[in-house]
């Protein structure tokens, strides 16, 4: 039977909160005082606690990671330079969240091995009350750029002229949505306080809050033995080095400190730091995309097939079109099988050779698995012609991992023969004979399988 | 009479072979060409020497007379005329104030105030005659001397810009790692600047030479394969966006649509891509105008445009999509171009060797070429000398280049910075390996190997590595 989730528990915020050392970083403050926080129910310890916390932080990293994908797919790089520039942008911002997934993976490993690994999306964060947002699949448009903003927003904005715009932004996002998005640090603030020794400031993030509770720290017991964290540990060079992939090895309260404090720069920024942080990209498409420079491909919201997990989003779109619902059929598929050869690949020793395979796998099935099948899904009806496109519905088939290597091979063996499935079904539709770039794209992604399978059928 | 040097942007790159050198390619098909001792011409079939040293690429620069009509041909000087080159290399990277990413437009660099130790700049150099003794391009960076490259001339005169030994460093051993494009306080050897020429005739006076411009890059680790888009390409655009150029109104088969095609499937050497492989290699089908060959066309074009979802940050050009189009719907000439002559074709060829896409920030030069405003007119991929500055175009490039290559494998530039490594026995492990840190790639990029040209046994063209240093583990 299914393990119940942990309950998330948020205090609301404090009457006074400081940072000990204002201006140190930006975030700590407006962070607790929007969102207050965040505790897991009945933890018995601190270890106990961070670990709920951070499973929770792997969900809110995942939910977002899709959807700035799914609102940069939505996006026509061909209509203009700056309309690839917002793409690209976004996407880039949806790789780094991965690169946040991946050392959340990382911080888990530390405290108590690969069995603590969590690549879920749905199980704790859909049931916690402040999350930065429920999730929706938003194409690109002013109101999700205002809430993707607030979400990545910094505590303090020196420049009133910028600050009184964030703020205004959170205001439309509100009303638009009629939930109050959150900065996603106050989840990584309670967090490190949780990861610091002791109460008093520790590392690049000062903190003093009546709402933290006092002495609820991790101990040097807490921490796996550094030697076991190595043979498991992930690193952005596995996963091809990407351009702003942060991936930190993670032994004791100051490397944790440290890289939660790296995740949470990045979103918000630092200054002095050298590369654009995720709220300044934000802005900037959003104003390009208030200056009518970026060009939308009309995708529906939240797009789902009817008998994926029900969604959060009251306004989901059906796709109807029967075509689409194959192709999507497909894609709900090859994402959990992502989601499980990530998860797979980081549950064996370094030095095990089936780990870079699958690691290649994965990011196969991630370019060009995921990018050409959701431009594919960008160029068909959700229902009928003339509406919305579909875009890519992101259906996480299954929300857990498996707990051995026997369930890792079994789960793998079980996603292709779902896949297999979904071809069929849409080779059996009476469009495809007509769609060359459909029949070329499931060539591609047979291609693209073939390592995998022959990695799968090597362990009976 | 006209004259002018061509190609006018020649690109030479960085290679710590202090003994062995080629020169970039001339024409399409080439790999590049070496001289022997006794000054034949061959085409280069090894990037590496003995030590397993990467030669360092040669730009080589002629000058051409420009005659009222028909295409330039290499000037012919009468007997006692001597050229002077003069060459000015810089760089500026970590002078300037850096943008924390890559210009996503293009950007005049500007000095930083305070850093203008860190201008690496050779100075005007020059050297004349034939076969002369070779021109060191060198400067400094803080206090310590860097080496930007060298000149020599051929027995025909005709200058030759060697790439300089690769050498990035930081003299305060700063860290490098923090960023893909920004690591403060380092320094390395690529450069750019302006290539004038001085004609002095036994008698009369010296004619005017239109100058050109020369980009020492990073070194391409995948002869065997080349960008689907090329600074080239990109130019082209330009000047099509700008009206400078007309383009025929139907795409040649040879020199349009093929170099597309025969690029994006060369990717296979350098990409484990399911895609690559299924692009067609039978050029007489895709050379077929009738309807009968369309499907051929509709799959490889939809294969060859997938090269934007594939690779990241990848766009082909508008005039590359339209010929596309144009080439599916059998609106095509099968053949190949007229001949534009022997400097067009140089032009072409050396461009075609880079890549133009994506500019995040590229490898050779980036955004900055698609500022219209550099360019002299008659349009002739000419940069207007009094609208750039040596440095300018690789200023805003990585820095240093190696902390890009690191943090960019998986389909970024695998033209240039390949993915994987195909041996003889069939096997493609990554081409970097094994696992390298920023310092440790620094050390030892040069020892990795070379995706090269070569024959399988049924005489098809193939990539396979080369001249990795055995001793690399």
């Amino acid at each position: 039977m299914p393990r119940q989730p942990a309950r998330v528990i948020w205090t609301p915020p404090a009457p006074s909160v400081r940072a000990v050392q204002p201006g140190a970083v930006s975030g700590a403050t407006r962070a607790i005082l929007s969102a207050g926080v965040p505790r897991i129910a009945d933890a018995a310890s601190p270890k106990d606690d961070a670990i709920g916390l951070l499973k929770l932080a792997a969900e809110v990293e995942h939910a977002l990671l899709v959807q700035y994908l799914y609102a940069a797919s939505s996006i026509n790089p061909d209509a203009s330079p700056a309309s690839k520039r917002a793409r690209d942008t976004v996407t880039a911002i949806a790789i780094q969240e991965m690169g946040h997934l991946l050392g959340v993976q990382n911080l888990l490993l530390a405290l108590g091995g690969t069995s603590l690994h969590h690549l879920g999306r749905d199980g704790m964060r859909a049931a916690s009350e402040r999350n930065p947002l429920p999730l929706a699949l938003e194409p690109i448009s002013h109101g999700a750029l205002a809430k993707f903003v607030t979400v990545e927003r910094p505590a303090e904005i020196a420049d009133k002229t910028l600050r009184e715009v964030v703020e205004r932004l959170g205001k439309e996002a509100e009303q638009s949505s009629g939930f109050s998005p959150h900065p996603v640090s106050a989840l990584y603030l309670a967090i490190y306080w949780i990861f610091q020794p002791t109460d008093a400031p520790f590392g690049q993030l000062p903190l003093a809050d009546p709402n933290l509770r006092r002495g609820w720290h991790l101990t040097p017991a807490d921490f796996a033995r550094p030697d076991e964290i190595d043979q498991f540990a992930t690193g952005s060079a596995e996963w091809g080095g990407h351009p702003g992939l942060l991936v930190a090895t993670v032994k004791d309260s100051a490397s944790g400190c440290d890289a939660l404090f790296a995740i949470m720069a990045q979103g918000e920024g630092v200054p002095g730091d050298e590369e654009s942080s995720h709220f300044e990209s934000f802005l900037d498409v959003l104003k390009a995309f208030d200056a009518n420079q970026v060009a939308t491909l009309g995708l529906c919201r939240t797009p789902r097939v009817n008998d994926q997990p029900v969604s959060e989003d009251p306004h989901a779109t059906v796709l109807t079109n029967p075509y689409a619902d194959a192709w999507g059929r497909l894609f709900n598929v090859r994402y959990t099988h992502l989601v499980l050869s990530i998860g797979h690949a980081c549950s064996l020793r370094v030095d095990d050779a089936d780990r870079p395979a699958l690691i290649d796998a994965a990011r196969l099935m991630m370019r060009p698995g995921l990018t050409v099948l959701m431009r594919l899904l960008g160029k068909l009806d959700a229902d009928a012609p003339g509406g919305p496109k579909a875009g890519p519905p992101f259906g996480l088939l299954d929300d857990t991992l498996p707990s051995d290597a026997v369930g890792y091979w079994n789960r793998h063996r079980a996603l292709f023969d779902d896949e297999a499935a979904c071809v069929a079904a849409i080779r059996a539709r009476p469009e495809h004979g007509a769609d060359a770039a459909g029949r070329l794209l499931l060539q591609q992604l047979a291609g693209a399988d073939q390592p995998l399978i022959d990695l799968v059928a090597a362990h009976p | 009479m006209k004259y002018a040097i061509y190609p006018p942007i020649g690109l030479a790159r960085i290679g710590n072979s202090p003994t062995e050198f080629f020169i970039g390619p001339e024409r399409r098909g080439s790999r590049g060409t070496q001289i022997d001792g006794a000054g034949t011409e061959t085409e280069v079939t090894s990037f590496k020497d003995a030590a397993f040293r990467l030669k360092p690429q040669a730009a080589r620069f002629t000058i051409f007379e420009i005659p009222d009509a028909g295409p330039p041909h290499p000037a012919q000087f009468p007997t006692g005329t001597t050229i002077k080159w003069t060459v000015h290399a810089v760089n500026k990277k970590d002078a300037i104030d850096r943008p924390r990413n890559p210009p996503p437009t293009p950007m005049k660099p500007m000095i930083k105030p305070g850093r203008e130790d860190r201008i690496i700049d050779s100075q005007l150099q020059s050297i004349s005659g034939p076969s002369a003794s070779p021109v060191a391009l060198s400067g400094t960076y803080q206090d310590v001397n860097v080496a930007l490259g060298q000149l020599r001339t051929d027995a025909a005169q005709r200058l030759l810009v060697i790439g300089a030994p690769g050498t990035s460093a930081s003299p305060n051993n700063a860290p490098i790692g923090g960023s893909f494009y920004n690591n403060a306080d380092w320094y390395d050897d690529v450069a750019d600047g302006p290539v004038t020429a001085e004609v002095m005739l036994p008698q009369g006076p010296s004619p005017a030479i239109a100058p050109a411009w020369v980009v020492v890059g990073p070194p391409d680790f995948a002869p065997a394969s080349g960008g689907v888009v090329t600074l080239y390409d990109v130019i082209l655009e330009v000047a099509r966006e700008e009206g400078w150029t007309a383009l025929p109104e139907q795409p040649f088969f040879v020199d349009d649509i093929r170099p597309m095609i025969e690029r994006a499937r060369n990717l296979r050497f350098v990409n484990n891509f399911a895609t690559w492989p299924l692009i067609s290699g039978d050029f007489a089908a895709l050379a077929d105008p009738s309807p009968a060959a369309k499907p051929l066309r509709e799959e490889t074009a939809l294969l060859v445009r997938s090269v934007e979802d594939q690779l990241h940050d990848f766009q082909l050009r508008e005039w590359q999509r339209q010929y596309l189009d144009q080439w599916v719907a059998g609106n095509f000439d099968p053949g190949a171009a007229p001949d534009f002559g022997v400097a067009a074709t140089m032009t072409r060829a050396v461009l075609d060797g880079s890549v133009g896409q994506g500019f995040f920030p590229g490898i050779e030069a980036g955004i900055i070429v698609t500022d219209p405003s550099l360019y002299a007119m008659p349009f002739d991929f000419r940069f207007d000398h009094s609208k750039i500055e040596p440095g300018d175009v690789t200023a805003l490039m990585a820095l240093p280049w190696q902390a890009d290559f690191l943090k960019c494998s998986g389909a970024w530039w695998p033209t240039q910075r390949p993915d994987v490594a195909p041996q003889d026995n069939g096997a493609r492990p990554p081409w970097l390996r094994p696992s390298m840190n920023h310092k440790r790639l620094v050390a030892d990029v040069m020892r990795l190997g070379v995706i090269t040209p070569a024959r399988d046994q049924q005489g098809n063209e193939i990539g396979i590595e080369r001249g990795r240093d055995p001793q690399l583990s």
